[in-house]
C-alpha cells in the first residue's frame, strides 16, 4: 500500500459549522467562538496598533474581576475611540475599578517579583473586600425536604414564590465577562452556586406547586449546549409539572455570541428543543441583557427574528451604569430599537453594592431621572421597562419618583417584589438622598426609624438560618 | 479512527501476536504512567494486530505524524483505554482552543462521560483536566489563567503533569494521556 493510502486511513470529516441566510438573501458568516483573556489584552491592543498607557493597570484589575471578550465584541467596538466606547467600557478592565491603593499594592508585589501564590493570596484578599456575595443570595437556596434526610440546594435559588431560579454546571461561564458583573466570584472559582444536573430542580419543583417560573442563569446558560436544554425542559412537559408555566434564560449571548442561535453546530437543536417546549402551552422568555444600542448588530438582529420565529419572547435589561449607558438617549435609543425588532424592554436595574460599583455606580436620584428622560422620547410601547430597580435582599426595589411630601423631599420607593409575599407592591417612603446609591443608604422619611420591612426581613433570614442548620445536623 | 477498550476486555493471557516498534514501547515505558497502566496496555497491544500495527506506522515512520497524532489515554473513571488517531490535515470544529486535545475527543465522538468538560472548552473551570504523562504538547507551558483554574481544582488537586485538555494543542508528537477520576468518586 502506498504511503498515502496508509496516511488517508486516518482521514475523518469533521462537521463544519453552516453560515446563516437571513431572509432578505444577506449572509451572516459563521464567526467560531474566539475567546481572549488577561493575557490577550496586550496583544488585542497589539492588534490595534495602540500603545495603551493603562495596560498594566488593565492587567492587575483582570486578576480581580475575571476578564474575557471575544472576536465579535472585539469587532463592535471603535478603536479609534476606545477610551470611550461603551462596549470597551462593558468589557475592559479600567485601572479605576480598583482603589489608587489598591492597584498600587497589586504592582508592588509584581516588581518585588513575589510568588504567583503570593500575588494570588493578595488578589484573592481584594476580592473578599468587594462585597462578592451581594443581596444575601446563599439565603434563597432551597431546601428539600425528604423523609430521611432534607437537604439545601447549591444551584438552586427561590426567592420569590413564582420563581426558582437554576444554575446549572454547565452555565458558570460566559461568552464575555462583564466588567461590572456581580458574579465576578463564581467565575474564579470562589462563591459556587451551581447544580450538577436537573435532578434537584424536578424534584424541588414537584414538591412546589406554587412555583409557575423557572429561570435559567449562571454564568450564562446560552453557553450550555442544547442537550443540557432537553434536559431540563422535556420532563417540564409531563403532567407532574403542569403548574409550570414559563421558563426564562437570562443571557447576554444574543449580543456577545449571537451565533449561538444561528450558526453554532447546535444551534439548530436548540431553536428545536425551544419550539417543541412552546408546542406544549409553555413560554419561553429570553432574559436579554442588553447594555447599549451599539450592541444591536446584525447578527444579534437575525439572532432575536430566529428565536421569536419558534416562539420565544425576548424581554431585554441592563443595568445603569456610569461610561456605559448613563444617559437617557442611550436608554430611548436602545429600547426603541429593541422595540422594533419585537423585543420587550422589562428592568433598567441600579448597580449592585458588590465588585467595582465604585467605579460604575450611578446614583439613585440620576438613575430616576435618566430613567424618566428616556421614557418621554418614545411611544407608549416602549414604557414596558421598570426600573430603576435594585435587586437588594428584601426583594427588588423600584424609585419611582421623587416628590415634595408634608413639607419633606422624597424619594417613593416600591417593591416590585417582596421576598415576602405581602411586600410586593407595596410603596413607601425613603429621604431624598442625591448621592445614595443603594437602598442600604437610603434613610427612612418622615422620622421613622426603620422602613417597614426591615424587623420582618431580619426574622426571615434568623428562621432560614435555623432550618439550615437542621438540615446539616 | 479512534477506539476505546474497556481494560476488563484486555487479554491478559495472550501469546505476543505482533512485535512493537521499538520507539513505541520506548514511549510507552518512559511514560509517566503506572508500571500497572503500562503492563496492561502492552497486554492490549499485543493482543491486538490491527492497532499495534496502526501505532508501529505511525511511531516508526515520523513522514505520518504529520497527517495523524496518535493520543492515547487511560481514563481513571472509565477504566478504558482511549486511542484517538486526530486527523492533523484538518482542524476540529469546538470546543476548547483549535487543535486542543478536548477538541479531538469531542470531533471523535468521545462525550462527557469519558472527558468532561463543564464550561465546555472556555477556560473558566478545571472539569477537563488530564495528566499529560509522554509528548510534547504545541503549547508546552500553561498559560496564566489555566494555572489558575488548575489551582482551583479541588476534585483533582494539581500535579506537575496536570493541564486542562481544552487549552493542551496537540503537537508534533504523539500524547500519553491519564483522565483522572474526581477525588469523590
Amino acid at each position: 500500500m502506498s504511503k498515502q493510502k496508509l496516511a488517508d486511513q486516518f482521514k475523518i470529516q469533521f462537521v463544519k459549522p453552516k453560515d446563516w441566510t437571513c431572509d432578505d438573501g444577506h449572509v451572516v458568516a459563521h464567526k467560531p467562538y474566539k475567546k481572549y483573556l488577561r493575557t490577550d489584552i496586550k496583544d488585542i491592543f497589539e492588534s490595534k496598533g495602540i500603545v495603551d498607557p493603562y495596560l498594566r493597570q488593565r492587567e492587575i484589575v483582570a486578576q480581580v474581576y475575571p476578564f474575557k471578550i471575544n472576536q465579535h465584541i472585539i469587532d463592535l467596538i471603535d478603536w479609534d475611540h476606545y477610551h470611550f466606547d461603551p462596549l470597551f467600557q462593558l468589557t475592559f478592565p479600567q485601572p479605576d475599578m480598583l482603589l489608587p491603593d489598591e492597584l498600587v499594592r497589586i504592582e508592588r508585589m509584581l516588581d518585588d517579583n513575589c510568588s504567583r501564590d503570593q500575588i494570588a493570596a493578595a488578589i484573592s484578599d481584594l476580592r473578599s473586600d468587594k462585597n462578592p456575595a451581594p443581596a444575601n443570595q446563599a439565603s434563597n437556596r432551597p431546601i428539600i425536604l425528604e423523609e430521611d434526610h432534607s437537604y439545601e440546594c447549591e444551584g438552586l435559588q427561590h426567592k420569590y414564590t413564582k420563581t426558582c431560579l437554576m444554575f446549572h454546571r454547565n452555565a458558570q461561564t460566559c461568552h464575555a465577562y462583564c466588567t461590572y458583573c456581580f458574579r465576578f466570584n463564581q467565575f474564579v472559582g470562589k462563591d459556587k452556586f451551581l447544580e450538577q444536573d436537573t435532578v434537584n430542580l424536578h424534584k424541588y419543583l414537584k414538591q412546589h406547586k406554587e412555583i409557575s417560573d423557572i429561570l435559567i442563569t449562571g454564568g450564562d446558560p446560552g453557553t450550555m449546549k442544547s442537550d443540557v436544554f432537553k434536559d431540563i425542559l422535556e420532563p417540564l412537559t409531563e403532567p407532574d409539572f403542569k403548574h409550570i408555566k414559563n421558563v426564562r434564560m437570562g443571557t447576554k449571548a444574543l449580543t456577545y455570541h449571537p451565533y449561538r442561535f444561528l450558526t453554532d453546530p447546535d444551534a439548530d437543536s436548540l431553536l428545536d428543543t425551544f419550539e417543541r417546549f412552546i408546542s406544549h402551552g409553555k413560554h419561553v422568555s429570553i432574559m436579554a441583557h442588553f447594555s447599549h444600542f451599539n450592541e444591536i448588530s446584525r447578527p444579534t438582529i437575525e439572532a432575536v427574528k430566529r428565536l421569536r420565529k419558534v416562539g420565544c419572547n425576548i424581554r431585554t435589561q441592563a443595568p445603569i451604569m456610569r461610561y456605559i449607558n448613563d444617559n437617557p438617549l442611550v436608554w430611548s435609543t436602545m429600547w426603541e430599537r429593541q422595540v422594533q425588532y419585537g423585543m420587550i424592554p422589562y428592568y433598567m436595574f441600579v448597580a449592585r453594592d458588590t465588585g467595582p460599583q465604585c467605579y460604575f455606580e450611578v446614583p439613585l436620584a440620576k438613575a430616576l431621572y435618566i430613567f424618566s428622560e428616556a421614557r418621554k422620547k418614545m411611544s407608549g410601547l416602549s414604557h414596558t421597562a421598570r426600573g430603576p430597580s435594585m435587586s437588594c435582599g428584601p426583594g427588588k426595589v423600584c424609585v419611582l419618583g421623587k416628590e415634595r411630601v408634608a413639607g419633606e423631599d422624597v424619594f417613593i420607593m416600591k417593591f416590585l417584589q417582596g421576598r415576602l409575599d405581602s411586600w410586593c407592591d407595596r410603596v413607601f417612603f425613603a429621604k431624598y438622598d442625591e448621592k445614595a446609591t443603594w437602598l442600604d443608604q437610603l434613610k427612612p422619611a418622615f422620622g421613622e426609624k426603620e422602613f417597614f420591612f426591615e424587623t420582618e426581613y431580619k426574622d426571615y433570614l434568623a428562621t432560614k438560618k435555623k432550618m439550615v442548620e437542621q438540615c446539616q445536623l | 479512527m479512534s477506539v476505546i477498550i474497556p481494560l476488563t476486555e484486555i487479554n491478559t493471557n495472550h501469546t505476543k501476536d505482533i512485535e512493537l516498534e521499538p520507539e513505541l514501547a520506548l514511549f510507552v515505558k518512559s511514560s509517566k504512567w503506572p508500571e500497572e497502566i503500562q503492563a496492561l496496555f502492552f497486554d492490549f497491544l499485543y493482543s491486538n494486530v490491527e492497532h499495534a500495527s496502526k501505532l508501529n506506522m505511525l511511531f516508526s515512520n515520523t513522514d505520518f505524524l504529520h497527517q495523524c497524532i496518535p493520543l492515547i489515554a487511560y481514563s481513571e473513571l472509565i477504566e478504558s483505554f482511549i486511542i484517538i488517531y486526530s486527523d492533523q490535515t484538518q482542524e476540529p470544529p469546538e470546543p476548547g482552543e483549535p487543535g486542543s486535545v478536548l477538541s479531538y475527543f469531542r470531533s471523535y465522538g468521545y462525550g462527557e462521560n469519558v472527558l468532561c468538560s463543564d464550561c465546555y472548552g472556555q477556560l473558566s473551570c478545571s472539569s477537563c483536566s488530564v495528566e499529560v504523562h509522554n509528548g510534547i504538547p504545541e503549547n508546552k507551558d500553561p498559560r496564566d489563567e489555566e494555572y489558575d483554574m488548575l489551582d482551583i481544582d479541588n476534585e483533582k488537586p494539581a500535579t506537575p503533569y496536570s493541564r486542562l485538555s481544552c487549552q493542551t494543542l496537540v503537537g508534533k508528537t504523539p500524547l500519553i494521556l491519564t483522565i483522572r477520576k474526581p477525588l469523590c468518586n
